[in-house]
């Protein structure tokens, strides 16, 4: 694995505290899904979810000779199934506000990470065929590794 | 890399203020805001916050005096000296903050002018607080740091 693939993977386990930590996050996120679920059968069986979705990208952003800097964004999916549009709305909005939340905690997600931002939300969109609402949110993560790794 | 023929008083003069900002941030740890890491040039890729860089920016030299076989010179080293409190683009930029750090590290490295083996901090200017540094990414402060030394070169 790469450093970068193993930041994303402790995004994906940090992620649970939003389901474990009633006190702090309000969304009742039940799960964290890997991308490559049946997202309908999964809502179907509980909600709301969440998805870390590895978008590809990456830029160096400083060389120094003996380290280098990358950043990269990175999708947190939230998918919400619901027969009421207005509590779609709100359930995706709270979802929303625990992804901040759990940016500005500083989460857990390795010693090679140097921040870790909340950029944006994307609009909601909802299906009323199959009763599910959903949004992400843009989270950009910059880190270093030692010229020689990767 | 290949040693400077004699010795190198632009990395010494660097070096001497690398130290002293070594010590400052033990006896400033207590200080709020506070520096807790220290850089010898401004291309940090694994930069740590809140950190201060310092790098050479220009050399000038004077004759100040010839007898016999000597030269007497005077080194005037520009060196330029940051402070580093978030990283770009989406760290908070907190002109405040940045202010308040390089004033009292300012002070402070006045307070501690003679750097030993005859290297002197003369002076330190033009001090701004609203920067964004590409060689490192980051938001901070930036002053320019001036540091005199005077040599006498035997001629061959």
């Amino acid at each position: 694995m790469s450093v970068r693939s193993t930041i994303i993977a402790a995004m994906h386990t940090d992620l649970l505290t939003l389901k474990t930590d009633t006190a702090t996050y309000s969304a009742g996120i039940k799960r964290v899904i890997d991308h490559n679920e049946n997202i309908e059968v999964a809502l179907k069986a509980e909600t709301p979810l969440l998805m870390v979705f590895d978008t590809g990208n990456e830029e160096v952003r400083v060389r120094d000779g003996t380290y280098t800097r990358y950043g990269f964004d990175v999708e947190i999916w939230g998918f919400v199934r619901n027969k009421s549009w207005t509590a779609t709305l709100a359930s995706l909005s709270t979802i929303a506000a625990d992804i901040k939340e759990w940016v500005q905690g500083g989460p857990s997600i390795g010693a090679a990470v140097l921040e870790i931002h909340y950029v944006a939300t994307d609009t909601h969109q909802y299906d009323e065929k199959s009763l599910r609402g959903q949004m992400k949110c843009t989270i950009h993560i910059q880190y270093y590794v030692t010229d020689g790794t990767y | 890399m290949a040693e400077v023929y004699g010795t190198a008083y632009y990395e010494t003069a660097r070096d001497k203020i690398v130290a002293l900002l070594n010590t400052l941030k033990t006896a400033m740890a207590a200080d709020d805001p506070t520096f807790s890491y220290v850089y010898d040039k401004h291309a940090i890729a694994n930069l740590q916050l809140n950190g201060v860089s310092v790098a050479i920016s220009v050399a000038e030299t004077e004759a100040t005096g010839w007898s016999g076989s000597t030269k007497a010179v005077l080194h005037l080293m520009t060196f330029t000296l940051r402070v580093h409190t978030a990283y770009a683009p989406y760290g908070i930029r907190d002109d405040q903050k940045n202010g308040r750090l390089m004033n009292s590290l300012i002070n402070k490295m006045k307070q501690n002018a003679n750097l030993g083996d005859q290297y002197i901090l003369w002076d330190i200017d033009s001090i701004s607080f609203n920067e964004e540094f590409s060689e490192s990414e980051s938001y901070g402060a930036e002053a320019m740091l001036y540091v005199k030394r005077a040599v006498v070169h035997t001629q061959d």
